[in-house]
């Protein structure tokens, strides 16, 4: 095999493999497919391609021109697998290594799809304020993202996650599921 | 029970309860304006409980809110973006010329073929450079060119998704496909192509 052709100036190939690297991070964190990074990165090169074929100069802020290809990149393929009629794949968090799958026969099987519903029925439960900032966190945003998202304080989301898993947590008891499971 | 238990079960029943069809959900660019913080309060919060709700939107949120996050640190620059739209209606006039299949390799429906993304159908000898889609699980890919009219040999290999070859091909018209490797042998090409080598 070739070394890769150069087709991107240094520079520009440089921002490109950092935003890269970054993407995959951020990707991982959500469980992202890698196809549909690859697809998004790939996209955002020949994207940058085009532009420099056709004379375009990227020029003052290579960064900021890679971020916003990369915006325009993402937004096509949502709207191409929206068109295709596609479902992306469900993204699943793994904070803990756990298996939403479930191996342990259906006896689990089922045990864990009751306690999911009730899980799901609990949060349904909570206040507006902090339902939000508990569905948030339970699909792995942490505090800072959660703020942004909803543009709160750092305070008001700590003290509104808190009081929420707490209310959760006394739902789900009165739900029957106590600490290792349904009761 | 311990919090990456309650994600686990919170993402499974979210998982069940994805829709059979996405016409309630909202537009890629309700998801977008949602992930760069554009959208307005009272929508935001709707679209926040559709989007913690739905599987199917969630992905798609994650995915429209990967360049915001790793772009946060980033200058924005939004006369930019016009550059950049600019650069996506040219993707979109990329031709094929389909000439036929080749023999023992797999050329999938067009949805899913290896997609050639340039040269168009002629470029000049020395700016000559061959891209292309990559293909998931592709170990390498291969150019194989020929003049019109007679068999292709192959032009070089590479890793990457895009190949410019160190001795371009002599001004003349040809026949390019690219190959995408596997490791257990396998191979797929795209549609072959002509192409005008220009002085």
């Amino acid at each position: 095999m070739t070394a890769p052709a150069d087709l991107l100036s240094p520079a520009l190939e440089a921002v490109v493999l950092r935003f890269a690297g970054m993407v995959r991070a951020v990707g991982r964190r959500h469980g992202l497919e890698e196809s549909d990074l690859d697809e998004v990165i790939q996209d955002v090169r020949i994207r940058l391609w085009r532009a420099r074929e056709s004379g375009e100069r990227i020029a003052g802020s290579p960064s900021s021109y890679v971020y916003q290809t990369a915006r325009s990149a993402t937004l096509d393929l949502v709207r191409r697998r929206r068109g295709r009629g596609g479902r992306p794949e469900v993204v699943a968090l793994d904070p803990g290594g756990g298996d939403l799958a479930g191996h342990d026969g259906p006896d689990r099987a089922m045990e864990d799809s009751e306690l999911a519903e009730a899980v799901f029925r609990a949060v349904e439960a909570l206040m507006d304020s902090r339902r939000r900032v508990v569905r948030l966190h339970l699909l792995g945003y942490e505090s800072a993202e959660i703020a942004g998202l909803l543009g709160w304080s750092g305070g008001k989301t700590r003290n509104l996650l808190s009081r929420g898993l707490a209310d959760l947590r006394e739902r789900l008891r009165e739900l029957g599921v106590g600490p290792g499971g349904l009761q | 029970m311990s919090e990456s238990r309650l994600r686990e079960l919170y993402l499974r029943a979210m998982a069940r309860r994805a829709p059979a069809t996405r016409d309630a959900c909202p537009s890629p660019d309700d998801l977008l304006a949602l992930a760069e913080g554009r959208a307005p309060a009272g929508r935001r919060d709707e679209l926040l409980d559709h989007v913690t709700t739905c599987a199917a939107c969630h992905g798609e949120f994650v995915l429209l809110r990967t360049p915001v996050t790793t772009g946060r640190a980033a200058p924005r620059v939004w006369a930019w973006w016009g550059l950049a739209a600019a650069a996506a209606v040219a993707a979109v006039g990329a031709g094929w010329w389909a000439l036929g299949r080749g023999e023992g390799e797999a050329v999938r429906g067009d949805a899913e073929a290896l997609e050639v993304v340039a040269p168009g159908p002629s470029a000049p000898r020395a700016r000559l450079a061959f891209m292309w889609r990559s293909v998931p699980g592709a170990t390498g890919y291969e150019v194989r060119l020929g003049a019109a009219g007679s068999g292709l040999r192959s032009l070089g290999a590479t890793t990457d998704t895009a190949y410019r070859p160190a001795d371009a091909p002599a001004p003349g018209d040809y026949v390019w496909i690219v190959r995408a490797l596997f490791s257990d042998g396998r191979a797929i090409r795209s549609l072959p192509r002509r192409l005008t080598v220009t002085p």
